[in-house]
Order: structure tokens, then C-alpha cells, then sequence
């Protein structure tokens, strides 16, 4: 397949999603091609599944404080605090995807694992969303179907700090924060963590852009997004994905 | 009567229901967890479709709203099950 590559380094959290929505209404319209994207997050955010409630999920008061965003996905899932990591979507018509779901989850991580091959870290799918190395989770990803296409984005952990991670996803209770800690640090894991050395976002991109290439059988063209993405990913950062309407809904 | 039930679905997600009753009457139903649906509105029409229902009621009305939706780590019988929980 031939799909465009947009690698656009940071952006914050409204226009990440904004974007990841105004290139699926492209894909769907036949005005964009099947496109992968890889991105990072500045300032740090908060994202949470479609149907989380903000509230039970995020710690607003430290958000607020120390400059992360908080935003919701179009996609299911669970709340993750975007930090050291890279991020993609890919987005595509349903008719070049597995149709069933599990298959397509699949389908997409596959380039994930080729990719933290090509940096030296073995993984494996964990259905239904995950990937693991050592059996501790280094990659989550959450996908959406709309529009007659595909939506699938996730993470690729490079660094992660479980203590500052808590700083802003909440626990249950602060009588068994300590404990949620502990089994986060056991079931999380990211490639410096396997490696013992930092990996920078620059050279993941470059082996997941193999992994993805060599794993759904890319024609990989590097691109940008179009004015009119661009301005539509804007116009929905600030009309939907950075408004307490949207955000708070759940 | 309002009351919340949180659990987490073996083998599945976690999914939290939160009902307000009057009598066996549903007023208000709020679905939520880091479970997936497809299409995901499918949940929110579920909600809206509970409000003012009759507890005996709900299995039906669930199974009727989420026929034709995919669900991965939660399923409907979780959903009825944490509905009546949460109401009683």
C-alpha cells in the first residue's frame, strides 16, 4: 500500500488529536492518502480513553499545575501520561485492513515488533491492544473505526517514570497508591529500560518507520500535513479537543 | 438511589457503572472504563436508552442497543449485571 509518512515531532495534546481526526476525514474522503504519523508530546499530556470519566482518571489539581494537558481520545482504552515516547497513528480504509478487530490490532502492532527489533528489543503481542518485552508492557494502542476507516494510534514507551506518571493518573486510593506504584513499575516497562541506554525519538522513528514499512508492506513517502488538514486539525483542537465539553463529558 | 459499581471484567477491562433510580425507575445511567465499542456512540445511545426504563427491563434494552455493536473487554451481561448492582 502507499501511504504517506508525517513525522511531526511534538505537537501539543489538541493539535495531536485534532490532527489524528482531520487526516482520518481526509483518508475518508479520498482527498488524503493511507497515512503514518509518527509524534511526541510537549507539553506532557494526559490522554483518556473514550469512555473514561476525567475525573476518576486524572488528578486536574497537579495537571493544571504543572503545565500537562489532559485531553480524550476519539479511541478507547485506557488513560496514559504521554511523556519520553513516540506516538503514531496510522489511518487507512477499512479495505486495506484485517477486517476483524483483534486481526487488525495485530496486523498494525506487527510493525511495532519488527520496529523494537530494529532496536534491539524482543516484544510480543499481547492481545487485545498491547505489546510486551519480558512479559511488561513497552506499547499500548487503542483504535477506532469511523468514516469507512481505520484509526489505530498508540505508544512506544522510550523512558518511563512510574512515580511522576502518578503524579497525574489517579489510584484508586491514596491507601493503595504505594501498591499501584509498585505493580505499575512491575507490568510497565520501555526500551531504556530494556536496554540500558537512552534510545532519542529520532532513531525510533527511523526503525519503526522499517518496522511499519516491512510489516504491512508500506510504500513509504515522506509528507506533511496539507494546508487543509492542517487548518481543519486546528480548527478541531480548539472547537473540540481542548474544551472542557468534550473533555468532561464522561 | 444512586450508587456505582466498579469492577474489572476477568480477562477484560475496567468498567464502571453509575446508576440513579427512583424505585425500579431509571433516571440517569453512566457507563464508563477502558473497555472499546464499536461504533463508540453505541454506548452513549445505551445510556440515553436506559434513562427512564424499568430495571426489569434493562437486559432487554441492553441486548436490543448493543445487537450490532463489537465489544472488547467488557460484554453484555457485565453491563446488566453492574446496572442492577449499582441500582440496588
Amino acid at each position: 500500500m502507499k501511504c504517506r509518512l508525517i513525522d511531526g515531532g511534538a505537537s501539543d495534546a489538541y493539535y495531536n488529536m485534532g490532527l489524528d481526526e482531520s487526516i482520518l476525514e481526509c483518508v475518508s474522503a479520498g482527498r488524503s492518502p493511507p497515512t503514518l504519523r509518527f509524534y511526541a508530546w510537549r507539553p506532557p499530556a494526559v490522554s483518556i480513553g473514550y469512555f473514561q470519566g476525567i475525573r476518576e482518571e486524572v488528578d486536574l489539581d497537579s495537571c493544571f499545575r504543572d503545565g500537562v494537558d489532559v485531553v480524550r481520545r476519539l479511541t478507547g482504552g485506557g488513560a496514559v501520561y504521554h511523556d519520553a515516547e513516540l506516538t503514531y497513528s496510522i489511518i487507512a480504509p477499512e479495505s486495506a485492513m484485517p477486517e476483524d478487530i483483534l486481526e487488525s490490532y495485530r496486523h498494525v502492532c506487527k510493525g511495532l515488533i519488527i520496529g523494537l527489533a530494529e532496536l534491539k528489543v524482543k516484544a510480543e503481542f499481547a492481545s487485545l491492544n498491547d505489546i510486551t518485552s519480558g512479559g511488561r508492557k513497552i506499547s499500548g494502542n487503542a483504535q477506532t473505526r469511523r468514516m469507512g476507516c481505520v484509526l489505530q494510534h498508540g505508544t512506544i514507551i522510550l523512558s518511563v517514570d512510574v512515580e511522576r506518571m502518578f503524579r497525574y493518573l489517579k489510584v484508586p486510593s491514596e491507601k493503595v497508591r504505594d501498591k499501584a506504584v509498585s505493580d505499575v513499575k512491575a507490568r510497565v516497562t520501555s526500551v531504556k529500560d530494556v536496554l540500558s541506554r537512552d534510545i532519542p525519538y529520532s532513531k525510533a522513528a527511523d526503525a519503526f518507520r522499517k518496522g511499519f514499512s516491512k510489516a504491512l508492506r508500506l510504500e513509504l513517502t515522506d509528507g506533511r500535513p496539507s494546508p487543509a488538514e492542517d487548518a481543519r486539525a486546528r480548527e478541531l483542537a480548539e472547537a473540540k479537543y481542548s474544551t472542557l465539553e468534550w473533555n468532561s463529558r464522561r | 438511589m444512586r450508587g456505582t459499581v466498579v469492577r474489572k471484567i476477568p480477562g477484560g477491562k475496567l468498567l464502571r457503572v453509575s446508576v440513579e433510580c427512583d424505585g425500579d425507575v431509571i433516571r440517569r445511567v453512566a457507563i464508563n472504563g477502558d473497555f472499546f465499542a464499536h461504533p463508540e456512540e453505541a454506548v452513549e445511545s445505551l445510556e440515553k436508552a436506559l434513562a427512564g426504563a424499568r430495571l426489569p427491563d434493562v437486559r432487554r434494552i441492553v441486548e436490543r442497543e448493543l445487537a450490532a455493536v463489537k465489544l472488547y473487554g467488557v460484554d453484555g451481561n457485565s453491563l446488566v449485571k453492574a446496572v442492577w448492582e449499582a441500582a440496588g
